[in-house]
């Protein structure tokens, strides 16, 4: 019997099995994404509407720091003050707006200042009540974390923009390298929190981002639900797009401003996203943190939900909100600035 | 993650998507599900390739998949069923011959009456053809938790198989 098992199953999968949705250009954006917290790549929007676009964000969260590919170097930050010191701009540069791009690159090394930024992530996230830190091990994607040298490091990486040649396409088609490329604060594994009670981990995405390497607010690559490559989220519209293929996916967003204590400013964000046929749907908790010296975080907590069957087989949809709401992610931001991003 | 690294990782997704998509499927009996934790498996592998590709991949990825669709600590919040039906399960298997593609249903069917665990050792084993010291790691048991999985599963489908089933599977009586 064993030994026929298994060409048995395969010749009935041969013909069984569906077509799959899942392509290798899909997964490795969706890694990129997670592991940078944001791949993006620029519609086909004319000069015009992009300017106008721009002016309209920088308005909705007040002018935030970096407002333009010029603008880092002209207004160093939000609050009038200076520059930190070693805090050096990295302004987007003129791209022609007729052609798309995307981010390539991704974590890399812990330095003195991301060692410090995990320091303080470790102590805080260990002490949120009634949670614990999970993070993935070689063999055993969810492993518990007792101690800061098994908490997932915050490292340095650097990330240049290149062409996408695959223009109004869903997946990337790495092109040429515009010659731009900016250094970030990200981790290589997302550290999660299991809380009490609820049925699975969240997933917790942290990136810091250098002034002037961004515009504020949240914008949207046409057609698509990556953010466009100078916004560092997706935008505040509700969106229907495809997602490998797949049409119809869903993405509700609430979204909301306001003022930190030391001056910073906000952007909050509460986001659903649902598969066509409903039977997954994930919520996400997302702060973008503006620093008054020009840098910014984006916090994601990331809650995913599930169908459960009841002795009556029919399924309805398991909420799991995510454990850290927006002000709980804002307030870590205000604590943990990232210094000097280099 | 660099260039050739990434070129590797691309490989490995297209060489292998569709082989991790059936290991999902036979595993849980839910052709969205499976695709979902492959989805799954693969974006966290992209995340750890560096990582991984010192090491063993193909394990390491099952080894994601059987977390997410098997074991106990997970099956707790992962219970998801189809409500869809339209992507839900496979296509019946084209008929060449009534008695092969009832042959094949069984077949199949019996398969997802297995506990998860025996009908992951099952298909670890008979049908990745894996040695039990590899199935074991995957797992993350002992080989003699997989030895007996593997026996009481093989049991089971016996039950479950019809006998002209059984007579049509070679060596099905020895």
């Amino acid at each position: 019997m064993t030994k026929d098992f298994g060409p048995a199953l395969d010749r009935e999968l041969d013909t069984a099995s569906p077509p799959t949705a899942i392509t290798a250009d899909g997964i490795i954006h969706k890694g990129r994404r997670q592991g940078a917290n944001r791949v993006a790549y620029t519609g086909t929007a004319s000069v015009i509407a992009v300017f106008l676009a721009a002016g309209l964000v920088f308005q909705l969260v007040g002018g935030g720091p970096g407002g333009g590919p010029d603008g880092a170097q002209a207004s160093p930050s939000a609050s009038g003050e200076p520059d930190p010191p070693g805090q050096v701009a990295f302004p987007l540069p003129d791209l022609p707006e007729d052609k798309e791009y995307g981010w390539i690159g991704g974590g890399g090394d812990p330095n003195d200042t991301t060692r410090g930024l995990t320091d303080q992530w470790w102590a805080a996230l260990s002490a949120v009540e009634g949670a614990e830190v999970l993070t993935s091990g070689e063999n055993d994607p969810m492993v518990p974390v007792t101690d800061r040298v098994d908490f997932p490091d915050i490292v340095r990486g650097v990330e240049g923009l290149f062409e996408d040649l695959n223009v109004g396409g869903s997946g990337f088609s790495k092109g040429p390298a515009t010659g731009y490329s900016r250094p970030f604060y990200t981790m290589n594994d997302w550290p999660m929190l299991q809380f009490d009670g609820e049925l699975g981990p969240d997933v917790l995405e942290i990136a810091y981002y250098p002034k002037g390497s961004y515009l504020p607010g949240a914008r949207t690559q046409p057609g698509g639900s990556y953010a466009d490559y100078r916004h560092l989220t997706e935008g505040c519209e509700d969106l229907t797009y495809n997602a490998q293929g797949r049409a119809g996916w869903t993405t509700g967003f609430e979204c909301a401003e306001s003022d930190g204590p030391g001056g910073e400013r906000v952007l909050s964000m509460e986001i659903t996203t649902n598969n066509p046929s409903r039977t997954s749907e994930h919520r996400y908790n997302r702060v973008v943190v503006y620093y008054p010296d020009g840098n910014a975080v984006v916090i994601t907590d990331h809650a995913p939900s599930w169908q459960e069957r009841d002795d009556g087989h029919n399924a309805t949809l398991s909420g799991t909100s995510p454990g850290l709401g927006t002000d709980e992610l804002a307030a870590l931001a205000f604590r943990i600035p990232p210094g000097v991003i280099a | 993650m660099r260039a050739e690294h990434e070129a590797e990782f691309r490989e490995f997704v297209t060489g292998r998507t569709e082989r991790l998509r059936v290991f999902a499927y036979l595993c849980c009996g839910d052709w969205h599900r499976a695709e979902d934790a492959v989805q799954t498996a693969l974006i966290r592998l992209y995340g750890a390739w560096n990582r991984a590709r010192k090491i063993s991949v193909d394990p390491y990825v099952r080894r994601i998949i059987v977390n997410v669709l098997i074991d106990e600590h997970r099956l707790s919040w992962f219970r998801r069923v189809n409500i869809g039906g339209d992507e839900a399960g496979p296509a019946r298997a084209t008929a060449v011959d009534g008695q092969r593609t009832d042959q094949r249903l069984m077949l199949t069917e019996a398969l997802q009456h297995l506990p998860r665990r025996q009908r992951a050792a099952v298909v670890l084993r008979f049908w990745e053809d894996l040695p039990v010291e590899q199935t074991a790691q995957i797992m993350g048991c002992s080989t003699g938790a997989v030895k007996n999985l593997t026996m009481r599963g093989l049991a089971t489908l016996r039950g479950l198989l019809t006998d002209s089933v059984l007579d049509d599977i070679q060596g099905a009586t020895s």
